[in-house]
């Protein structure tokens, strides 16, 4: 028999972690003081909002957001008092996953998921040049109707 | 709460001194309103200073400062740049306030217009275009209050949208576009002084390498020229506030207030001094993570880098500053309101022959009910400020056109100005769901557009311009 090759291993490696974070994470949701959510799966605009309940025994809380699951690339990390809500923006495309830890990293919350997937460029580019081709036109017209009203 | 607020104990103080303030001058300035004229447009006989003051200050809104730095928290640079090209709705609509003086003299409201100018078809469509869009103005300023109080003291968000708007309803029941338009000229000073001094210390503070150095590394998107949706929402944000000015009657009352010859300069004056305003506004937004501020909503970010840049006591100033920009625009728009549907719905549609003296009366009822409406919608914070006002965005910019056609050129009809504000609205809305809040005063314009363009080609009205002259009924 032939042996298996590496991409075969890592992707069984891949499945069987993946696996394992699902059991974890439906197991362990129940443990965490907070539930956070996301006010969107999936947005084209760059900003997203996260809410939280309130932990009563915790006056300031980090959020962190990273580029994997474990949240071992964290591209954001905002220490927060008092809110339950946070709403971030600036974001590039990508996927991203969210969650809250206490002051020592002890991790408070699950962790969400979403993706951010901006317009295609032309799209945005047509419709901009649309508005500025309207906007001249409505420039020219009143300026030459306010010259022959004068 | 937050850190550098000022007390909830403080913020009622204020609130209670202001409000007597405001409601005191309006009695006063009111106090010898004896006709509909006087109560309505000012006896038509405001100065340049004033009608400057006036319609800077009503275009310096709760939006100014809450909704521009929003917008340039989620889109960069171009939701900055892009609010402050409403400032074109202004400089745009000054030869048109001379054309309106000149050809109805005698005019009350913008509906008067569309009803002499298109008749009663495309009125009715108007009609409603407006009210929505009034409506959502009211709202969005109500939610501003309680925003702006709940952001800087903790103060419930219902009992801050509350008391503001008891305030405002106060003074402007009790005085009239006279109190509107004076208390406009005060206010119009606290902003300008409050939002520069604001800027200078936002930089002074923070500095422009740090915001750089910060808003590169957390929100890098914010920088980037070609960033899609800021790019959609440019051009957007120029025809809504363009529709907003040449449909509304806040600034169609002005033009008949002003005394002969001013409209225009007023105008031009206040859109030119207008325009850097959400460009320091929008600035302090993105100062918001170099400060280590992440708003909870987005309309919060501006009261809330301000008061951490300025600390406690600056919480105040800001506190100020941001309720005579609320206040400011919130009695404007509930006096324009209140014209329109006594002039127009009331003695056009529901009793005809109507004395002066008893619209008098009718005017202050619906000024009170008005503000009643928007406290009953507001009770319920749905939806950002941002969000609630471009949703307007779909109804105001269907309206551009067929107001720049029918005061300039009389072959358009009615039937295809009604339809072009019906299509382009209901384009607008579509737009809205479909595609994002940013392309919705885009289509409408657009599509209001092209239903004009047909109606040129294939229609030719003569209009008769002395019947806006003699405000035929």
């Amino acid at each position: 028999m032939a042996p298996k090759s590496p991409v075969y291993f890592n992707f069984v490696a891949k499945a069987l972690l993946f696996c394992a974070f699902l059991v974890h994470a439906s197991v362990s949701f129940g443990a965490f003081p907070a539930l956070l959510s996301v006010s969107d799966q999936k947005v084209s605009e760059g900003y997203i909002g996260l809410s939280w309940k309130q932990l009563p025994e915790v006056t300031a809380v980090q959020l962190q957001v990273g580029l994997d699951a474990g949240l071992e690339q964290v591209v954001r990390s905002p220490v927060l008092t008092g809110q339950q809500q946070v709403h971030l923006s600036g974001f590039a495309d990508g996927v991203y996953f969210a969650r809250l830890v206490d002051g020592s990293g002890g991790v408070l919350s699950n962790t969400v998921r979403f993706e951010v997937e901006h317009r295609p460029l032309r799209a945005a580019s047509l419709l901009f040049a649309i508005g500025a081709a309207l906007f001249c036109f409505l420039v020219i017209t009143l300026f030459r109707f306010a010259r022959s009203d004068s | 709460m937050f850190a550098a607020q000022i007390s909830t104990q403080t913020a009622i103080i204020i609130l209670v001194l202001f409000g007597l303030a405001w409601v005191g001058f309006g009695w006063w300035l009111g106090r010898r309103n004896r006709t509909v004229d006087d109560f309505m447009l000012a006896g038509r006989n405001v100065g340049l200073a004033l009608a400057s003051a006036t319609a800077m200050a009503t275009w310096v809104t709760s939006n100014t400062t809450l909704v521009a730095p929003q917008l340039t928290y989620q889109f960069g640079i171009w939701g900055m740049v892009g609010y402050s090209m409403a400032a074109l709705g202004l400089i745009l609509f000054a030869p048109m306030a001379k054309r309106i003086k000149s050809l109805m003299p005698q005019g009350y409201t913008c509906g008067d217009f569309i009803r002499v100018r298109y008749g009663r078809g495309a009125w009715y469509v108007f009609l409603v275009v407006s009210f929505f869009y009034a409506m959502g103005w009211l709202i969005s300023l109500g939610m501003a209050g309680g925003i702006l109080l709940h952001s800087l003291s903790g103060l419930d968000y219902q009992i801050g949208m509350t008391v503001i708007l008891v305030i405002c309803v106060g003074y402007t029941l009790l005085g009239g576009l006279k109190a509107v338009i004076a208390t406009d000229f005060i206010q119009t000073l606290i902003i300008l002084c409050g939002v520069l001094f604001i800027g200078y210390v936002c930089w002074r503070d923070v500095g422009l390498d740090t915001i750089y150095a910060s808003v590169s590394q957390e929100q890098p998107e914010l920088l980037n020229l070609l960033f899609p949706a800021a790019i959609m929402f440019l051009f957007n944000n120029i025809f809504f506030g363009i529709g907003e000015i040449f449909h509304s009657n806040v600034w169609w009352s002005r033009a008949f207030a002003f005394r002969e010859g001013i409209g225009k300069k007023a105008y031009l004056i206040s859109g030119l001094l207008w325009l850097p305003i959400p460009i320091v506004t929008g600035f302090i937004a993105l100062a918001a993570p170099a400060l280590g501020l992440y708003p909870p909503s987005p309309d919060m970010v501006g009261p809330l880098v301000a008061a951490k840049l300025l600390g406690s006591v600056g919480a105040v100033f800001v506190f100020i500053v941001v309720f005579s920009a609320l206040a400011s625009s919130l009695d404007s728009l509930l006096a324009a309101t209140s014209d329109l549907l006594t002039e127009d719905v009331y003695r056009g549609i529901i009793r005809p022959g109507a004395s002066n003296e008893h619209l008098f009366k009718v005017g202050k009822w619906v000024i009170l009910c008005l503000g009643l409406l928007t406290w009953l919608l507001c009770l319920e914070r749905v939806t950002t400020l941002g969000e609630l006002l471009n949703f307007a965005g779909a109804f105001v910019a269907s309206t551009i056109w067929p107001i720049v056609f029918g005061l300039y050129r009389p072959r358009l009809g009615g039937l295809y100005a009604g339809l072009a504000m019906l299509l382009g609205t209901l384009c607008g809305l579509v737009a809205y769901v479909q595609i994002g809040f940013y392309v919705a005063a885009l289509t409408s314009c657009l599509v209001s557009l092209v239903v004009c363009l047909i109606g040129l080609a294939i229609h030719n009205e003569q209009f008769n311009w002395e019947r806006l002259q003699r405000m035929e009924k």
